[in-house]
């Protein structure tokens, strides 16, 4: 007796079809171990197909504040902050990028970290806010050659930890007074991290139109729209900037 | 069972399962962009005190209706925002009709939020017919909390702006979607840790206003 297998075959197909829609597979790209530091040694994998970024607003007063910001897997942007992370998270940064930042993190602020060897790894407490800043807050390693920003990583995750932020910093101190991202020719920040009319002016055009914007697209989500105006105004109301530099 | 079967009941299953949460959902998703009228005012700012009405579920209390060739004040608030994320920013667009002294004219804006991003480049610039805005606050100093006196559920109400217009003809004026944007929206935004983008359900979420004779006038509280 002949089984005719061609309804099974197409159903096979429909279903294969449905599982990719619906459930997205993010293949693990690698597995990375640091040196020893503090007595552990930290591993981590740095996962593909997820969008990741690192991003933030001048605080008030007067300090940059960096916000992490990781688009877990489609199910949103989420800080990392006590609720759902450790209250701890890792830096490391990419030696080549050290020049590219300023450290606003003078003493006696509320949850201010001290970052004393930015280019090694280091371990900030936070509840999801770290002072750090930029030069210029918009720092595509990979398009100005610059080689990788930051690496965040989520701590004691299973101890699997995982690459948050690889390549890429936003902020809304995007530009300098000129209008230049940082490591394009005639970028001069002056020696400070500060939300500029230049800045203003940069942002507005990418919040106008609601174009993916990598630099004003502050919390990750591949388009600039009314959640990255409303990140980007208070910064840009007061001008507020931060001259310490690292 | 035989396995043609389970191959039949597993995209079923497939299709039924909970989804992911969507991506930036938030505590706005209940808010409204509504329309409130009142009498023109040339003495007083609009943005001083500016009329804040309940948003509850089976009244009224906003005008939604006005005469023609009479001077008004149309505030365009977000209503039953969430009382502890607040509202930061909201979105949207307007129509009516955009010919000179032909159903409504708008002869004035005034920003009571802290910031405005206006239309996108290739639409009609605010607040002429078929434009849009962003309206933000300041979230870290001027985050939208406050109630309106009366709103039962304590939900949030916070005022965009107010327009000056006048109507020489029948008109209705309508909240829109942001248009040109992509996809075209009507939102707000969460203060803080809840600045996350609502798109809010449309036109069920926004309301209109009725210009001369007829009906057409919108309260999404309602």
């Amino acid at each position: 007796m002949s089984v005719n297998h061609a309804p099974y075959k197409t159903q096979c197909i429909a279903l294969l079809l449905i599982n990719l829609i619906m459930f997205p597979t993010y293949s693990t790209a690698a597995t990375y171990c640091s040196a020893v530091y503090n007595g552990r040694k930290w591993c981590w994998t740095e996962p593909t197909g997820a969008s990741s970024r690192l991003s933030g607003t001048i605080h008030d007063t007067g300090y940059m504040a960096i916000r992490f910001f990781y688009y877990d897997y489609g199910a949103g942007p989420y800080y990392v902050n006590s609720s759902q992370f450790p209250n701890t998270v890792g830096l490391i940064l990419g030696g080549a990028q050290n020049g590219n930042l300023c450290d606003c993190s003078a003493g006696g602020l509320e949850d201010a970290i001290a970052i004393m060897q930015m280019s090694e790894h280091e371990i900030v407490p936070t509840d999801g806010w770290a002072y750090l800043g930029f030069r210029s807050g918009c720092s595509n390693g990979q398009s100005v050659g610059l080689g990788p920003v930051f690496q965040i990583l989520d701590l004691e995750r299973d101890h699997v930890f995982e690459v948050l932020s690889p390549n890429l910093i936003a902020s809304t101190d995007a530009v300098d007074d000129s209008g230049h991202l940082a490591g394009q020719a005639g970028w001069n920040p002056n020696g400070t991290c500060k939300c500029s009319l230049a800045d203003a002016t940069y942002h507005t055009v990418a919040i106008k139109s609601g174009l993916a914007s990598l630099c004003s697209d502050l919390n990750g989500i591949n388009n600039t729209d009314s959640s990255d105006a409303v990140g980007i105004t208070p910064c840009i109301k007061r001008g507020a900037s931060c001259t310490r530099q690292q | 069972m035989r396995f043609s079967h389970i191959l039949l009941i597993t995209p079923v299953i497939f299709l039924t399962y909970p989804s992911v949460s969507p991506a930036g959902a938030g505590l706005n998703t209940n808010a409204k962009i509504a329309c409130h009228l009142v009498a023109h005012s040339s003495k007083t700012l609009p943005c001083q005190s500016p009329p804040k009405p309940p948003c509850n579920p089976g009244s009224s209390a906003f005008t939604t209706h006005g005469n023609l060739n009479t001077p008004y004040d149309l505030y365009i608030l977000v209503a039953d925002g969430d009382s502890s994320g607040g509202i930061a920013a909201a979105e949207f667009g307007i129509a009516y009709k955009g010919t000179s002294q032909e159903g409504l004219d708008v002869l004035g804006w005034t920003l009571c939020g802290d910031a405005e991003y206006g239309s996108h480049p290739d639409a009609p610039a605010w607040p002429l017919a078929g434009s849009g805005t962003i309206i933000v606050w300041d979230h870290t100093a001027n985050c939208q909390k406050a109630t309106a006196i009366g709103d039962l559920d304590a939900g949030v109400t916070a005022v965009a702006g107010c327009l000056y217009v006048y109507a020489f003809s029948n008109d209705i004026f309508k909240i829109t979607k942001r248009p040109l944007i992509s996809p075209p929206v009507v939102s707000v935004v969460g203060c803080g840790k809840a600045a996350v983008r609502d798109t809010l359900d449309f036109p069920r979420s926004v309301g209109k206003v009725a210009f001369g004779q007829g009906g057409g006038g919108f309260d999404p509280c309602q």
